[in-house]
């Protein structure tokens, strides 16, 4: 459902969630999740993902049980995590969102 | 100190500059209570919060942040002391070394570069190497002391891209941070320069890394 490198780069922050909670890593997790939105868009739309909010909303709206599309909507829910702009610590959220949203969502793929 | 809170109107709509393309940017210090967007802006434009707590405030004060120097010197104070404010900016230094937020910029878009087939999700790839040229613009420009947040100018001052460059991947970012309406001839537009791009990343990277 999605690429080998894009999957093979999450898994590796999902492994090591508190590397990517900040600085250079933090912002390549933030570019390979983009990817990761365009990649479903096609997959699931059969168009690009030109707007993470609009790809939610579509999301949202389809009717679909299968457990990648509820993943996903769990998924995007919480994405503002990983794009907060302040300083304050937020490697608690990342973390979690890496090891449970996102590992959910890798997981489904897997028929998990 | 310690009930200090202030309210800052920053970016583009504190320096004169915001469009329609533009995000409201408020910068929140001690406090996280939400803002009335000022009145003589649009309405209908998103507000986005920058937030710190007082203690990352006073280590970024110490530290000579280059973000609280166009907050000092570019921001509008909307709530909070103002003598207190004043007395702050007065004592304020700034760095004068911005190697390691360049390095860590060129860092991600070499990043990008050596990922296969990024190109291909166009526009999330224009939009993330605009986020990092944008920086990294700023951070050279303020490392010959020329204090300039203008993103047009980071882009092209900074970097040394062409306006048209600039102006194609300025617009990619506010489609996908600000969902500004996408035309067919645009996206045939981006997807042009996101393969430009992926020709030439790589000798971007190398020229910057040049002017470190």
């Amino acid at each position: 459902m999605i690429s080998k490198d894009t999957k093979s780069r999450l898994i590796t922050a999902i492994n090591d969630p508190d590397s990517y909670c900040s600085g250079a890593k933090r912002l390549q997790l933030q570019a390979t999740y983009d990817k990761l939105l365009d990649e479903l868009s096609v997959k699931l739309f059969d168009e690009p993902c030109t707007n993470r909010m609009v790809f939610r909303q579509k999301v949202n709206s389809s009717t679909s049980s299968s457990p990648v599309v509820m993943r996903l909507k769990n998924m995007l829910k919480n994405q503002d995590l990983l794009f907060c702009k302040d300083y304050r610590d937020h490697a608690g959220e990342i973390k979690k969102f890496l090891t449970n949203d996102l590992a959910h969502l890798i997981g489904a793929f897997r028929g998990d | 100190m310690v009930n200090t809170k202030y309210t800052l109107l920053i970016g583009s709509f504190a320096r004169g500059t915001g469009d329609l393309n533009s995000d409201i940017d408020m910068l929140r210090i001690g406090h996280t209570m939400s803002v009335m967007k000022p009145a003589n802006i649009n309405q209908h434009l998103p507000l986005s919060y920058v937030d710190y707590d007082l203690n990352s405030f006073f280590k970024l004060y110490d530290a000579g942040s280059l973000f609280l120097y166009h907050a000092f010197f570019e921001g509008r104070l909307l709530d909070g002391d103002s003598d207190q404010w004043n007395k702050l900016r007065e004592n304020f230094v700034v760095s004068d070394n911005f190697i390691a937020p360049i390095n860590e910029y060129l860092e991600v878009l070499e990043y990008i570069d050596s990922y296969p087939g990024y190109e291909l999700s166009f526009v999330p790839y224009l939009s993330n190497i605009f986020k990092c040229l944008k920086n990294i613009g700023i951070f050279q420009l303020a490392s010959r002391k020329q204090y300039d947040f203008e993103k047009m100018v980071a882009l092209e001052a900074g970097c040394g891209l062409t306006s048209t460059d600039a102006h194609t991947l300025i617009l990619a970012n506010a489609v996908y941070e600000r969902s500004m309406p996408i035309s067919l001839q645009l996206m045939t537009e981006f997807e042009k320069s996101a393969n430009e791009w992926n020709r030439r990343l790589n000798g971007q990277i190398a020229r910057l890394a040049n002017d470190i």
